[in-house]
């Protein structure tokens, strides 16, 4: 069971789990996505927030649905690497922000993380 | 729903009731069995002595036992844990207390019917005949008595014996519910609530002596006397209906109290 | 999403104490709610009235249109906060007793379940380990295809191997048109499976709010919310 973090809202952070594992290709080759409700259960959350994560990403073009079938990985998954990059684009910038908020600048910030990487 | 309830109702009631009953039997066939040893010995007075004295144990035991686990599983069944299930179930309140009612009166003519029959394996042989000699004539006396009224007569009393167990079950049924509304030891609150009602029925019975002792009774008495086989019928129905009103109003005070104002535990 | 539960104006007293005071909600079909509070806070009150098991002094409840009787007894499946099972039967025979009296029992899935965790049918149920006895009872309780169900504090004095079992049958059964009703003081386990919260306090209704609402904007957990709430 991967941790969740129960400060933020659930559905996001399923979306992102979803998007690493579409990009590190962890489905078969039918690119199947296992059941709403084996999916929640195996994060222990509530299976119309997995639903609603679902749905997201099949607007974000991800993932389609075939009716009385289940959920499908799209073929290109050139969508899913460009949403995940903009993910962690967005977490990069939180960073940055963070560290600025502490006193470092953007330059240092590198130096910092890179120290502490190689330590 | 009332089918399957019964059943499962049976099934509770008789699988505790089932080994009384084949005691019962058991008993009997072997006092039976030592009478074909009978001779003019200490151990033989001893044996069947003994005999005679489990017999009637089991007997008096097969008598209360119907009451006994009526009651106990009335009491398990809807206000002990098991109670959270009961009252779950899709199913009324009124279906809940019939049920168990008619299932611990059958219960209770099932075993009138071992008694007899234990009797009968008792005494089987020559006594039997004799037994069911003495009952044909004593039939045949009655019939010569009462014709055409014997049959009505022993229909109101079968009747009659139905509604007296009917009314006694609903009396215990209906002092665990009193009890029930206790906040704590509600099996003593319901010993209270016999011994209230107990005192109720005193008082009403010395009031209705006492109200009696002052109407005379003459008209009626020679009324008696000129029509003896109406007098009957009316004491026995008259009987069933006072006992089947007091009988409901001890149901009403149970279904009240379970519908409106059960507080398990 | 439509209207599966409506309390108007619970209220219930226990001579001069008051469990429930003035109650008012709903709650749709679909949704997985918590109803969370201290200890002696109502929670059990207000389930026992709408299991039918107590009746309010006044106000109302409906579980679709209809206040607690037998035909909302058989869309209703309950989980009471005490172990009832304390009786002669069997395991089987009780899987056969809940097949019996509720038309929505699967004897199929209650078999699948007693299976994966290894209780034999033949057991007497006073036998079970109280563990066991307390998976027997969820077991039967997830069995029905309920519209509603109602469990009365499912994970409290638990093991955490067992919490973890209760909260994936919770999931594994739940299907979208029905409705779980979960009781609980113990918040952080059972947090993400919530769709919504109930906060109860001293017979009150504090707050009914989706859990995801609270988490973007408090940037908190319910557990740590509750905590905040019910400080004192």
């Amino acid at each position: 069971m991967r941790q969740l973090d129960k400060n933020r809202p659930v559905c996001p952070q399923i979306c992102e789990l979803l998007c690493v594992d579409i990009v590190g290709g962890v489905y078969d080759a039918e690119r199947r996505l296992p059941a709403v409700r084996e999916l929640a259960a195996g994060w222990g959350v509530n299976p119309n927030t997995v639903q609603k994560a679902l749905d997201t990403l099949e607007e974000q073009g991800l993932l389609y649905s075939v009716r009385g079938s289940g959920w499908y990985v799209q073929e290109d998954i050139s969508r899913a690497r460009e949403v995940l990059h903009d993910l962690r684009l967005e977490k990069t910038r939180e960073y940055f922000a963070v560290m600025e908020s502490l006193g470092l600048s953007a330059e240092e910030t590198r130096e910092f993380v890179k120290e502490w990487y190689y330590e | 729903m009332v089918k399957k309830l019964f059943k499962h109702e049976v099934y509770a009631l008789w699988r505790s009731m089932i080994p009384i009953w084949a005691i019962l039997g058991g008993v009997s066939i072997l006092g039976r069995f030592i009478q074909l040893f009978e001779q003019e010995t200490v151990a033989y007075n001893i044996i069947s002595g003994s005999a005679i004295f489990f017999y009637v144990v089991s007997l008096a035991a097969c008598i209360v036992c119907p009451f006994v686990y009526a009651i106990t599983r009335f009491h398990r069944n809807l206000f002990s844990g098991e109670g959270y299930l009961t009252f779950t179930l899709p199913v009324t309140a009124h279906q809940h207390i019939l049920v168990k009612l008619a299932v611990a009166v059958m219960t209770q003519l099932v075993t009138l019917v071992a008694a007899a029959l234990s009797v009968i394996i008792v005494t089987f042989g020559d006594l039997t005949v004799e037994i069911g000699k003495a009952i044909a004539y004593i039939f045949k006396l009655c019939v010569r008595e009462w014709g055409a009224h014997l049959p009505l007569y022993m229909v109101e009393a079968g009747i009659g014996l139905i509604v007296l167990f009917a009314v006694e079950t609903m009396l215990f049924y209906a002092c665990i519910c009193i009890g029930q509304q206790s906040k704590k030891n509600r099996i003593l609150a319901a010993v209270g609530a016999y011994f209230g009602i107990y005192a109720i029925q005193q008082v009403i019975g010395t009031i209705a002596l006492l109200v009696g002792a002052e109407i005379d009774w003459e008209p009626l008495w020679t009324w008696v006397a000129e029509h003896p086989f109406a007098t009957v019928h009316i004491v026995l129905c008259g009987g069933i209906v006072l006992a089947a009103l007091v009988g409901g109003l001890f149901y009403f005070i149970s279904y009240r109290l379970i519908s409106r104002r059960l507080n398990l535990e | 999403m439509s209207e599966l539960l409506r309390c108007e104006e619970l209220t219930k007293q226990y001579g001069k104490t008051t469990a429930l005071n003035g109650v008012t909600f709903t709650l749709e079909s679909g949704k997985i709610v918590g109803l969370l509070g201290p200890n002696g806070s109502g929670k059990t009150t207000l389930i026992k009235i709408l299991n039918g098991l107590l009746t309010p002094t006044t106000g109302a409840i409906y579980i679709e249109g209809e206040k607690p009787g037998p035909s909302t007894k058989a869309k209703v499946a309950y989980l009471p906060d005490n172990v009832y099972l304390n009786t002669w039967m069997t395991v089987e025979q009780i899987v056969a007793y809940f097949a019996d009296f509720y038309a929505d029992f699967s004897m199929e899935r209650a078999y699948e379940m007693l299976a994966r965790l290894g209780i034999s049918p033949k057991q007497k149920l006073k036998t079970l380990s109280k563990g066991n006895k307390e998976k027997v009872c969820l077991i039967l309780v997830m069995s029905r295809q309920a519209k509603l169900y109602v469990l009365d504090e499912p994970i409290a004095g638990v093991d955490p191997a067992a919490r973890d079992y209760v909260i994936s049958t919770i999931i594994n059964n739940y299907n979208p048109e029905a409705t779980v009703l979960i009781s609980t003081h113990l918040i952080s386990d059972i947090e993400q499976v919530l769709d919504e919260v109930l906060f109860i306090r001293d017979g009150h209704l504090l707050l009914k709010k989706s859990v995801e609402d609270i988490r973007a904007e408090e940037g908190k957990s319910v557990d740590e919310l509750f905590r905040e709430v019910f400080r004192w």
